[in-house]
């Protein structure tokens, strides 16, 4: 293989373990990924080493050490990306076609494209509205829970533009979420702010990390499950916190939900 | 059937939440959304059966193994379809009664939420681990022959 062509071959496998991470996959698998495709290019001893926020990746050929590491900032959540990725990554490795070309393919998955922003909304709507029933609310609590879904979505949409860091994204979230419930009731609708504010945290509380903490701390990366955990208590310390806020200033003037 | 109406509302919430992960084929939008619905069905099957803790750990492992099935089959990371279903157990509500608790200045109540939502997670995470470390062991020969050039 030409030293080209491994310098390709690096750059495949580090954008693999980039998209694999920002798309909810687990560390182990974005490991495991990397090291297969590297196998399967005829490169067994190479060393990748991936975290949530970084992967470094080594391929020794002949004398020479190619190294490569990516910083990864940004997460979004594409669970269908994270499919395609998978399957993506399984066909270069029974084909292994010249990375050149492995790396379009890998492009066209990259940029296929996600819902419309419209579906997004009525998705955070409703997922707020069910919950808001499945936690024993009745009809009007749900639709005023489908405003809180479309307000979650409005303001994590404008503070991502912004480059807000998650805390303070979730901390305006859902104090945003919870101040319309609690206005609403103050002006003497006849709802009820408790189930519908717990069904609209259900939009905030993060699953993904959650579920994830515990393959990983399996699969033995200690380090990412540590990471991940903490991620998970300040998501759900900004939640409570936010929430806090519109619900103490209730509590403060009124005297109580 | 009233007593049932939560599965419906819980599988029509988890399909929701494929779109908002972007999950785009439908069969696997099915799939997500109906593992909500059973976890929240095994839930409401063992009540009084065992105590909280132990529903959610029992409810994990049957939305885990399920997972880890669908995963199998259709070759696709288990987790898509671990993340979806294990949404209606995430503690949401327990989150905001212990800040509610914290709010009024009731130290025993805040003490008993806070720790009881922790267990819930606690057992999720339990359950999720132990179904993950069984696959892992079945399948680890697929591994060791995938790593071979």
């Amino acid at each position: 293989m030409t030293s080209d062509e491994t310098e390709q071959l690096l750059d495949l496998c580090c954008e693999m373990g980039r998209q694999l991470i920002q798309n909810g996959a687990e560390i182990y698998r974005v490991e495991e990924s990397a090291r297969r495709i590297l196998a399967a290019y005829g490169h067994a001893e190479a060393e990748v080493f991936a975290i949530p926020s970084c992967v470094i990746l080594n391929i020794r050929d002949g004398q020479r050490n190619y190294t490569k590491s990516v910083r990864i900032r940004s997460s979004s959540n594409d669970l269908d990306k994270l499919d395609r990725l998978n399957d993506l990554c399984r066909q270069i490795c029974r084909e292994t076609p010249p990375p050149s070309e492995a790396a379009g393919l890998l492009e066209t998955v990259t940029n296929s494209p996600s819902y419309p922003a419209c579906v997004s909304f009525l998705a955070h709507g409703c997922v707020a509205a069910f919950f808001t029933l499945f936690w024993g609310g009745r009809a009007s609590d749900a639709a005023v829970a489908f405003l809180c879904g479309l307000a979650v979505k409005a303001t994590v949409g404008s503070m991502s533009r912004l480059n807000a860091n998650v805390f303070f994204t979730d901390v305006c979230a859902s104090a945003f979420l919870a101040f319309i419930p609690t206005a609403l009731f103050c002006l003497g609708l006849p709802i009820r702010p408790d189930r519908i504010i717990i069904g609209a945290i259900m939009l905030l509380v993060p699953g993904i990390a959650i579920t994830n903490v515990m393959r990983d701390v399996i699969a033995g990366d200690f380090l990412t499950a540590i990471t991940k955990f903490a991620e998970v208590m300040i998501v759900a310390m900004a939640i409570a916190i936010g929430i806090a806020l519109p619900v103490g200033a209730v509590k403060a003037l009124l005297g109580g939900l | 059937m009233e007593r049932f109406l939560p599965c419906l509302y819980a599988v029509l919430a988890c399909g929701g939440f494929c779109l908002i992960f972007e999950v785009k084929k439908p069969l696997f939008v099915l799939l997500c959304s109906l593992n909500g619905g059973v976890s929240w069905l095994v839930y409401l099957l063992l009540e009084g059966v065992c105590p909280q803790a132990t529903r959610y750990l029992i409810d994990t492992i049957v939305v885990s193994v399920l997972a880890e099935l669908m995963a199998r089959v259709l070759k696709a990371p288990a987790t898509i379809f671990l993340i979806v279903g294990i949404i209606p157990l995430v503690p949401g509500g327990g989150l905001y009664y212990t800040m509610e608790a914290l709010l009024s200045g009731d130290t025993a109540l805040f003490a008993r939420t806070a720790l009881e939502t922790a267990a819930c997670a606690g057992a999720i995470a339990v359950g999720v681990s132990m179904v993950s470390s069984l696959a892992r062991l079945l399948f680890r020969k697929h591994l060791v022959e995938g790593r071979q050039p």
